[in-house]
Formats: structure tokens, sequence, C-alpha cells
């Protein structure tokens, strides 16, 4: 059984009122929604916000739904446009309140796991906003370029550019260190 | 044709294994459950009412047509005995 039948299957029985076919949904797309979301943002509690309002979307689509269409795309689609929403209010698109930008280390052995990852975040959250959901979608939550230029409703073409960008930044803020996470640009 | 890749400039090793995700608390669970209990619980109630309402309207709608057309009748009904009465009385007390 496809992905998208298996899901609006649950969907369906969730529309009838099936808690146990909502929890389903929710244990197989939580934790992605809320992954893009918190590289969005930067925020595990706005992240959170923003994966319930989606899964509440969900859930009062539901009883409309198109078997054709796709769960997890719909979410990550919603989970991204709320995200480039509040980035939006809150004046923190891609050039505005941008957070202090770390000090690459000199040596990767001089820091330690946890740092690395902040500095990497930190490097992340002063991308633009539309190059974090790229490099996010991609890299690290390893979908294809089709399937990420569809949730970010946008071209491969302008995807692949947006990742091209995105990685030069993301090399440009971790200094030569950033080399050996990124590989050869 | 299919897109040549470029696998060295599309790799990224290592930088995924650096990043923390978060993982899902079960207070966001249980808030996105009673989110959905609130919206699709509801709903299927309203599902297992659906039938009921599609066929309570028509079924008053034709008590009320038979209930109408009885008491229409035994108006008629009535006038008709009204009359048939006052004939007879005419006949026999003049």
């Amino acid at each position: 059984m496809g992905e998208r039948k298996k899901d609006a299957d649950l969907l369906k029985s969730a529309a009838a009122g099936s808690m146990r076919a909502c929890r389903t949904l929710v244990d197989g797309h939580l934790k992605l929604m809320l992954g893009l979301a918190y590289q969005m943002l930067g925020d595990v509690t706005e992240a959170e916000d923003i994966s319930q309002e989606a899964f509440l979307r969900l859930w009062k689509q539901a009883p409309f739904w198109r078997a054709d269409a796709k769960i997890s795309v719909w979410l990550y689609r919603v989970v991204y446009n709320l995200c480039i929403d509040r980035l939006r209010k809150t004046k923190r698109m891609s050039g505005e309140d941008i957070p202090e930008i770390p000090t690459a280390p000199t040596q990767m052995g001089d820091i330690h796991k946890g740092e690395m990852a902040e500095i990497i975040n930190n490097a992340l959250l002063t991308l633009p906003d539309r190059q974090r959901a790229a490099i996010t979608l991609v890299h690290l939550q390893e979908k294809s370029n089709i399937g990420a230029a569809e949730i970010m409703g946008v071209s491969v073409e302008a995807l692949e550019s947006l990742l091209s960008r995105g990685r030069k930044g993301l090399k440009a803020r971790l200094g030569n260190e950033g080399k050996n996470l990124i590989g050869g640009l | 044709m299919a897109r040549k890749k470029k696998p060295q400039e599309w790799d990224m090793p290592g930088f995924k294994n650096h990043i923390a995700m978060p993982e899902p608390s079960e207070d966001l669970v249980e808030k996105i459950m009673a989110d959905a209990q609130a919206t699709l619980g509801a709903a299927s109630w309203k599902t297992i009412l659906w039938p009921f309402g599609a066929v309570w309207k028509p079924v008053m709608v034709l008590s009320a047509s038979v209930f109408l057309g009885v008491w229409v009748g035994f108006a008629e009904l009535a006038k008709d005995e009204a009359f048939i009465d006052a004939e007879i009385e005419a006949i026999f007390w003049g």
C-alpha cells in the first residue's frame, strides 16, 4: 500500500473520530514537522506552537481530504508557510535582526560537539529564511530536490539555486572548518 | 534527459550529525491529540447523527401532511354529518 493511500485511509478514519488513527498520523509526522519549524525559527516553543497549529489545520481539513493529496507534503507546506508568516511578523526575515554570528573555531578538536551543534545552528539561523528551509529540507530531513521544491512552492531550479547559495553562506559563516562539514563546494 | 547529479557538491557528510533535532514532548503530543478530540470527536458525533437528521426532516414533512389531511378530512366529514343531521331534523320536525 502506498504512503499516500495509507495516510488517506488513516485520515479518513480520523475524520470518523478514530483517535488511534490520529495518534498514528501524529507519530508518523510530528518529529519532522517539529524539526523543520525548529530549524526555521530557532526556538523549540515556537516550533511546537507551529506544529500544533499545522495538525489542528489537518484535523479541520480531514473530512474534506482529497485521496490524491499527500499528507506529509501538505503538512510540511503548512509548517513552512506558518514559519514564514511568523518570521515576517517578528521582523526576523533575512537581513533584519540577524542573530550574532559566532566566530568559527580554528580547529574542530578545540570545541565540544555540543558547542559545534550550537555554532552550526546559529549559522543556519543567520541564513535567509528560504535558503535555511532549503538546506533543512534537503540536507537535514533528506527530502529529494523535487519534494523540497514542492513543499516550498518553487521550481526545482530555484531550489537548487537556494541550496547553492545556502551552502556558500554556511561555509562563509563556519569558516575553514565548515569545509569538513559541508564538503567541497 | 536525466539531470547530471554532482555528488560532491550535493553531499554534506557530517553536517547532519552535528545538528540536534528536538524530540516531540509528550505534552505537545497530548495537546495535538486534545485538538483532534475536540475537532474530530465532535465531527464523529455529527457523522453518527447525520442519518437521523437526514431521515428526520422528510418524516416531519410527511407527518405534518398526513395530520393536515386527516384533520381536513374529519372537518369535512363533520360538516357533512351536520348537514345530514339538519336534513333529518327538517324532514321529521318540519
